[in-house]
């Protein structure tokens, strides 16, 4: 049951925990964690644990945190309370060259002053390799990454896809367990970023390696990620697999970091059923939403807000009696795009989206629609 | 039909600066160079007066000051003294700027550093000289050195700062997440970045220090002359055409210096580019 | 709601106490250490010479006699009111010829601005020295200003262009200007062309744009290098030796003089600490303007 879903994939208990032996299933766990920078309460009160070869990202807009915690996972910014541990240690307090973690920078960070090849083999140098073997790890490196011929080079001579895999080389050369990625892909052009998103995520898989990426780009995150931290104001908002997240986002605001959604307010009419189905006025029209069992998921309140994904939405012209939620609205834009037709409606003085892949014929703007949809499509957030 | 062509207004551009900013400009920028002019002109002067413009040219003075012991000597000295203060003062002045680096209040470490600027140098002197007869420093080398270093250390520090200032942090938080220990990243990756800037702050303390007058003037002894005292006590007895041939060579040499510094300038950006990734 | 994971583990000791939150700082930046050098430094050659020479400037039978003397000295007045009046207008001459200067080379599009840049930046690198004799020559009475009147026949006799207050405001300017342009050009170069434009747009000439636009935008330059200026111009013992002469005394050459007199000793500290503290209270009004570390470094 989707209940159930939603309690495995979230939340962990204290016996779980402590049975699966926090070294073996976890690389990173964040607890309590703030953080205060110029007086600003940049995080406040972070808890979260990343699995063992996770694809782990942290999405939200800027200014949510997201960086902040790459920052305090790598030790770049000390903590104001809180703890950090990595692989079962508590490293709080170690500094930010004995984490042993993989970082790549948003501007990739490379050294002017040293070529391709001494700025990969640095790690290496760090940890003492000798030479021989040292240059012959570069070298593969460089040609994981499809770099192999351009050791010699300047990175300042280097376009961005390729300063790029530089950071990436560099980052892997030395076999971190963990990589953490602030952005990396955002300085990239479209295309660019598709591509270099697919090789990140073959490179994950194919290495093992558990990775905390953070994006303010929604469908980079959806795309490649194992599970999503939504992050608002220095708190987590919510944290679930993606396809949790788009088919029950806890809020509007995850709601909306999650895909496009159509949001309406609505009012609950009396409790809910024994079918677990629940009631509420939207404006002047009746609609059903179902409940979820786990108690943190059920927003309470006099109004609540209602969301449909415009996929979910069938427009017609007439209203049909099959259990489905059924809503009229006014059409007031039709247009076509590359997946299909998009049609815009007017309901109680908000506009919904509805995305078809079927063509309703002889419609005129102005007519009077009639929006569908499935009673289990319906989300319910508290705000 | 009478058709009265009138031109229109050229539409002003906010790139461009208006005609009279650009005379006034140019005017100044020329009286500017005006007094080198000048230097260059009396210096090749084939007539014992100082009349510019020269009557005739002859490189007959530049000759006689060029072999002289006494100016050579002063020469030597200045040669010194530059060298040894301005590496002095560099050193300083790098340990300052890393230091300074991350302070909570930087405007106070600043305002230290940059009092033997603020302060003017006869005071300096006045209260140097007491203290440096007491210390037996009065009249040396080294004293001398040590006065340059302190006077060319705010101008080091100036541009060491400036340079720190705009180094990417994130180059330093790349190398720790590498594995680099705090003096490991400063070795390999802030100093080798800040080199140009280095190379720079050492042309203009060599610079300050080789023109330096003031300080010199008290502190030194007739066993320590510099090539500004020397100057000077000519300038004050006017001896015409011996002290436009020294100042001649003087500018020659302060252009050569500027040169020096361009080129190696150009050669530092080219190499190392710190400041954009 | 947020929605919040409960993952409940035995924490570690969670708020740091204030000793560890100075040894974290230490440990993060160990390179601070550093500093004992370059303040060693300063304190050995300057702090400390500088502390004896203020003690000395008060002492003998009272106090503050010392300073009581200064202020009763009629050379000092003079030298003072010389001084302090030269000072301000050269400042103001500064301003008035290094505005154009600075706003023509920070447009683009004027030609030749990286050749005056040169200009005022080469003159830098010429010891105050050699220009201060230059000027010499220049205005002395049978020197090229004086030639050049007299052949254009607007001056019968030689005007006294040197050994006199007037030369020296004139060499203190043409070296004073560089200072000041260099001051000004970076918040010359960062007035946006776009509030140009906008005023063009909205009708104003080039002279009108001048004055309501560019220059209040500049004022906080402007104020920043005539403070600069004015600092500088209260330390000059060179050119009022040089261009001025014996009878021309500026309060630095009045205290040059007592270096070496011990007898005088007190009343030159006096002088000394009395200039001192006026420049430095103008400096402190200076970082209220501008961060002196992007003068010479920053770009």
């Amino acid at each position: 049951m989707a209940s159930q879903l939603v309690t495995a994939a979230t939340t962990e208990t204290i016996d779980d925990a402590a049975t699966k032996a926090l070294e073996e299933a976890y690389s990173v766990i964040l607890q309590k964690v703030r953080l205060s920078l110029g007086g600003i309460e940049v995080l406040q009160g972070v808890d979260l644990a990343v699995r063992k070869a996770e694809f782990f990202s942290l999405l939200g807009p800027s200014g949510a945190g997201k960086s902040s915690i790459l920052n305090v996972i790598a030790g770049f910014t000390p903590v104001n309370a809180g703890t950090v541990w990595l692989e079962g240690r508590d490293i709080t307090h170690v500094p930010a060259h004995r984490r042993d973690l993989g970082f790549i920078f948003q501007e990739y960070a490379l050294f002017p002053h040293l070529s391709v090849e001494q700025n990969v083999r640095f790690p290496l140098e760090m940890r003492r390799v000798p030479r021989r073997e040292g240059a012959h790890r570069v070298q593969d490196a460089l040609e994981m990454v499809g770099l192999g011929g351009m050791g010699k080079r300047n990175p300042r001579h280097l376009s961005g896809g390729q300063r790029q895999r530089v950071a990436i080389a560099r980052a892997l050369v030395f076999h971190p367990r963990i990589i953490l990625m602030d952005e990396p892909l955002s300085s990239l052009d479209r295309q660019l970023r598709e591509e270099m998103t697919t090789e990140i995520r073959s490179l994950q898989r194919r290495l093992g390696v558990t990775v905390i990426y953070v994006t303010h780009d929604q469908a980079e995150a959806l795309t490649l990620s194992d599970r999503i931290a939504i992050l608002r104001a220095g708190l987590i908002e919510q944290l679930a697999t993606p396809e949790m997240l788009h088919d029950h986002p806890a809020s509007s605001y995850a709601a909306k970091l999650s895909g496009p959604i159509n949001l309406a307010d609505a009012v609950p009419v009396g409790a809910p059923g024994p079918d677990g189905i629940r009631v509420l006025q939207l404006g002047a029209h009746t609609v059903r939403a179902p409940v979820w069992a786990s108690e943190e998921m059920v927003p309470v309140g006099d109004r609540l807000v209602l969301g449909v994904r415009p996929y979910a939405l069938v427009l017609d012209r007439e209203p049909a009696d099959t259990g489905q939620n059924c809503v009229p609205g006014r059409l007031f834009s039709s247009s076509i795009t590359g997946s299909g037709h998009q049609y815009l409606v007017e309901i109680e003085g908000k506009s919904w989206q509805v995305v078809a892949t079927r063509h309703v014929p002889n419609l005129r703007i102005g007519d009077r629609v009639y929006l569908r949809w499935p009673v289990e499509a319906t989300i319910l957030m508290s705000e | 039909m009478n058709l009265i062509l009138r031109r229109r207004p050229r539409q002003a551009v906010p790139d461009e600066s208006g005609w009279l900013a650009r005379i006034v400009a140019w005017a100044v920028g020329l009286a500017m160079l005006v007094p080198i002019v000048v230097v260059i002109g009396l210096g090749i002067n084939s007539s014992p007066y100082l009349n510019f413009p020269p009557s005739g040219l002859s490189s007959y003075w530049l000759g006689i000051v060029a072999t002289s012991s006494d100016w050579r000597d002063a020469f030597q000295h200045s040669v010194i003294l530059s060298s040894s203060s301005s590496v002095l003062s560099v050193s300083l002045a790098t340990c300052a700027a890393l230091g300074i680096r991350d302070s909570r209040w930087p405007r106070l470490w600043q305002t230290l550093m940059l009092l033997p600027l603020i302060v003017p140098s006869v005071v300096i002197a006045l209260a140097l000289y007491p203290f440096y007869v007491n210390v037996n420093l009065i009249g040396t080398m080294p004293g001398l050195a040590f006065a340059h270093t302190l006077i060319s250390f705010p101008y080091a520090f100036l541009t060491l700062w400036g340079a720190i200032y705009v180094l990417d942090p994130n180059l330093e938080r790349a190398a720790a997440s590498l594995g680099a220990n705090r003096w490991t990243v400063i070795r390999r990756i802030t100093i080798p970045l800040l080199i140009p800037a280095i190379a720079a702050a050492l042309v203009i303390a060599a610079v300050v220090s080789f023109d330096e007058i003031v300080l010199t003037l008290f502190l030194s002894s007739p066993q320590t002359v510099t090539i500004p005292v020397r100057l000077w006590s000519f300038v004050r007895e006017n001896l015409g055409p011996e002290l436009a041939a020294a100042s001649l060579l003087v500018v020659l040499i302060n252009i050569t210096i500027m040169i020096v510094a361009l080129l190696v300038g150009q050669w530092a950006v080219r190499r190392h580019a710190a400041v954009i990734p | 709601m947020a929605y919040v994971q409960s993952i409940l583990i035995p924490a570690s000791p969670q708020r740091l106490t204030q000793w560890q939150r100075l040894r974290r700082r230490w440990s993060e930046r160990p390179e601070r250490v550093l500093l004992v050098l370059p303040i060693g430094f300063l304190a050995f050659f300057f702090l400390y010479p500088f502390s004896k020479m203020v003690a000395s400037s008060f002492g003998g039978p009272h106090l503050l006699i010392w300073y009581r003397d200064l202020f009763n000295d009629p050379l000092l007045h003079d030298s003072a009111i010389r001084t302090f009046s030269v000072g301000i207008t050269c400042t103001i001459l500064c301003v008035v010829l290094g505005v154009p200067v600075a706003y023509a080379i920070s447009r683009p599009r004027t030609p030749g601005r990286r050749v005056l840049l040169a200009i005022v930046l080469a003159t830098f690198w010429v010891s105050i020295l050699i220009r201060a004799y230059s000027w010499v020559v220049i205005l002395q009475d049978n020197g090229m200003v004086n030639s050049f009147l007299g052949f254009i026949h607007v001056t019968q006799q030689p005007i006294e262009l040197e050994q006199n207050t007037l030369g020296v405001g004139i060499g203190m300017t043409h070296f004073l200007l560089p200072y000041m342009i260099t001051v000004l050009l970076p918040s010359m170069a960062a007035i946006d062309p776009r509030l140009i434009n906008a005023a063009h747009s909205l009708g104003a000439g080039r002279s009108r744009t001048m004055l309501r636009i560019i220059l209040p935008l500049s004022v906080g330059g402007i104020a920043a290098g005539s403070i600069l200026t004015f600092i500088l111009s209260l330390g000059f013992f060179v050119m009022p030796a040089i261009i001025g002469g014996p009878g021309v005394l500026f309060l630095a050459n009045l205290i040059g003089q007592q270096v070496g007199l011990y007898q005088n000793f007190g009343e030159a500290s006096a002088m000394a600490v009395t200039l001192t503290l006026i420049v430095i209270v103008i400096y402190l009004g200076l970082l209220r303007l501008i961060d002196p570390g992007r003068i010479l470094g920053g770009r």
